[in-house]
């Protein structure tokens, strides 16, 4: 991010001065690659997008948790609703709870308790334990389980490849209309300006939240139109941001000078307007991105009053 | 200037009847009806259900309810509640002063380090304080405020019992006590002002990295004035436009409130009221806080316009 607003003059007029694409790119990615802080940003996204592409291969459990592992979390504690545990002379009887039974697959379950399953009970706390009642050893949980005895880090990681997405892909879409339609309502100004920013302002107002659960119910629900309801009423801000930028700068004598030898509206938009405006776009889609992530996140904690992780559809 | 101010605030006024008219179709259209806040739906009769509705008005169709609504509207009358059975006027002037309050408190709390720390950090752009602020904004930025928040209760409340948990104030205080409002507002306002910190620094931080190497900045500090100077009055007031920018967003965000941290803290503000109304589908009030909110996007708006002229005198509206 910091990288591409290095102001070296010598590598800024290699910029210049290289006309053909992959010699620019060259330039842009020596002067990237000297700014550590970039490099460091660049390596933990290609990381946290590396294992959410692979998360099949990396995640130890699979996705939604594996029935053979999650069957027997079972809590001591005597309060505890999920599963009854019944200690009778040497037999354990465990009874899972009415609500829990419809996806565990099993109804009750019998097996004779050893020593270790006594001492262990005695203490109290969840245990795991295998089809024979004897403490499990399965593959570790770095992060432990979910109540529901699926494994948290297999979890996150699938979870991610949504929340990537929705990030990547809503701002994407947010960023390219909004810094369009600033360009064109700062270029042009007067009347065209004052009714593009008058439907950003009633876009903004438009409440995005209900508009999400009302696409939802109409059209299907899934990742695909949460990304593209963000995407759709998430870029008043840019477009903002952008036309006063180029409210500003349709005034410099550059632009003057462009017009004075017949450049076209969308070269000097584009090609002398737009890069002098780029600053708070790069910023919009930095912050951008980690907003929607969260705001994604944001209704669904809510509804299920704060708890993390769950999957977002 | 107050030719465009005054053309604006007339064009406002088709502006919130668009804007009423489509959030009333979204807000009416989204799944879910209120009758079933008051009645257990597996036992309920059709005649009650029809009662209901013709009680709270719902069983006109929906243009008619529309036009009954903006009628009222025109007699300074939001309607009733559904969930508060109470005026919504009155449950939402009820919740605004603490909403304005926490959200004051907040801006400024966010602004008074963002902009001071975004202007530093460009002058000292890739040193440690750079880096450090950096780093500290965008850790804010990241903590989700439902995790912070309770993070900062378990650490000054519980832990070190130096601020209260929750509230506006404490109930064992008689009457109006200064510093026991001021203690309550502290943890709020540190986790909202904290989320909205880096975005504030990151836009002021970029803007000034754009001014500082313009020719006029170089002539500027080549003529001997003192850096102060430089970047107080030549620089920055090329930097601002970012800034106020989002300064017209934050102007609707005053009176929005903020859910989360309202629920976390226990803050009697609009942005819970606003979640519980969406939940419930309570139609009148969901439309007088759209009504206030809108109100505001349009004046912050217009606010911002105003200022880029200001801020920068080659912007012009004509």
């Amino acid at each position: 991010m910091a990288g591409i607003e290095t102001n070296n003059p010598s590598s800024a007029e290699s910029l210049e001065y290289s006309d053909t694409f992959g010699k620019r790119m060259k330039v842009l990615w020596n002067r990237f690659r000297k700014n550590a802080f970039a490099v460091i940003g660049l390596c933990t996204l290609l990381f946290f997008y590396g294992t959410a592409a692979l998360a099949s291969l990396v995640a130890p459990y699979p996705e939604g948790g594996d029935p053979r592992y999650d069957i027997f979390l079972i809590d001591l504690k005597p309060m505890h609703v999920s599963y009854h545990v019944i200690l009778h002379e040497d037999l354990v009887v465990v009874v899972p709870d009415k609500g829990e039974a419809f996806y565990r697959d099993v109804t009750q379950k019998i097996f004779p308790a050893d020593q270790e399953f006594l001492a262990k009970a005695r203490e109290g706390g969840s245990y795991l334990f295998d089809d024979e009642g004897k403490p499990a050893r399965f593959k570790p949980n770095l992060m432990g389980r979910d109540e529901l005895g699926r494994d948290v880090f297999s979890r996150i990681l699938y979870a991610s490849r949504i929340s990537l997405t929705i990030g990547f892909v809503s701002v994407g879409i947010s960023i390219l209309i909004g810094t369009v339609w600033g360009c064109l309502a700062g270029y042009y100004g007067g009347v065209i300006d004052n009714i593009m920013m008058r439907i950003v302002d009633a876009i903004m107002c438009i409440p995005t939240f209900l508009l999400l659960v009302t696409v939802m119910s109409v059209l299907k629900p899934n990742i695909f139109n949460v990304m593209i309801v963000l995407g759709l009423t998430g870029w008043t801000g840019i477009a903002r941001l952008v036309r006063a930028e180029f409210l500003s700068l349709m005034r410099r004598d550059y632009v003057e000078a462009a017009r004075g030898i017949g450049a076209k509206d969308r070269r000097i938009i584009f090609r002398h307007v737009l890069p002098n405006a780029m600053g708070p776009i790069i910023v919009a889609a930095t912050m951008g991105v980690a907003g929607a992530i969260l705001a994604v996140l944001r209704p669904w904690c809510h509804a299920s009053s704060g708890k993390l992780g769950k999957h977002a559809h | 200037m107050w030719s465009f101010i005054l053309r604006r605030l007339i064009q406002a006024i088709p502006l919130l009847f668009i804007i009423t008219i489509i959030s009333f179709l979204i807000i009416n259209l989204a799944p879910g009806d209120p009758v079933y806040m008051f009645v257990n739906p597996d036992q309920v009769s059709q005649q009650d259900l029809a009662l209901i509705r013709l009680q709270l008005g719902l069983d006109k169709p929906l243009p008619l309810r529309y036009a009954i609504w903006l009628g009222n509207i025109m007699r300074g009358d939001l309607g009733n509640s559904f969930y508060y059975a109470r005026p919504v006027s009155r449950v939402l002037m009820e919740a605004l002063p603490n909403t304005l309050i926490l959200a004051l408190c907040a801006t400024i709390f966010s602004f008074a380090i963002a902009i001071p720390a975004g202007i530093i950090s460009a002058m000292r752009r890739n040193t440690a304080f750079d880096y450090a602020f950096s780093t500290v904004s965008f850790i804010g930025v990241s903590l989700p405020s439902f995790w912070f928040g309770l993070l900062m209760i378990l650490v000054f409340s519980l832990r070190l019992d130096w601020l209260p948990t929750s509230g506006m104030y404490s109930l064992s205080v008689q009457g109006y006590d200064f510093w026991d409002r001021v203690r309550h507002l502290v943890l709020p306002t540190l986790v909202l002002g904290m989320g909205t910190m880096a975005s504030k620094m990151r836009y002021m931080r970029s803007a000034m990295l754009e001014v500082i190497r313009q020719d006029y900045v170089r002539t500027a500090k080549a003529k001997g004035l003192a850096s102060r100077v430089v970047i107080g009055k030549h620089a920055l007031r090329n930097a601002l436009l970012p800034v106020i920018t989002l300064l017209g967003f934050i102007v609707p965000s005053l009176v929005g409130g903020a859910a989360i941290v309202e629920t976390i803290f226990g803050w009697p503000g609009i942005g819970r009221i606003a979640v519980q109304a969406a939940f419930t589908r309570d139609y009148p009030l969901m439309m007088g806080n759209l009504l206030l909110s809108s109100t505001m996007v349009i004046l912050g708006s217009l606010l911002a316009d105003v200022l880029y002229a200001v801020a920068d005198p080659r912007i012009r509206y004509d």
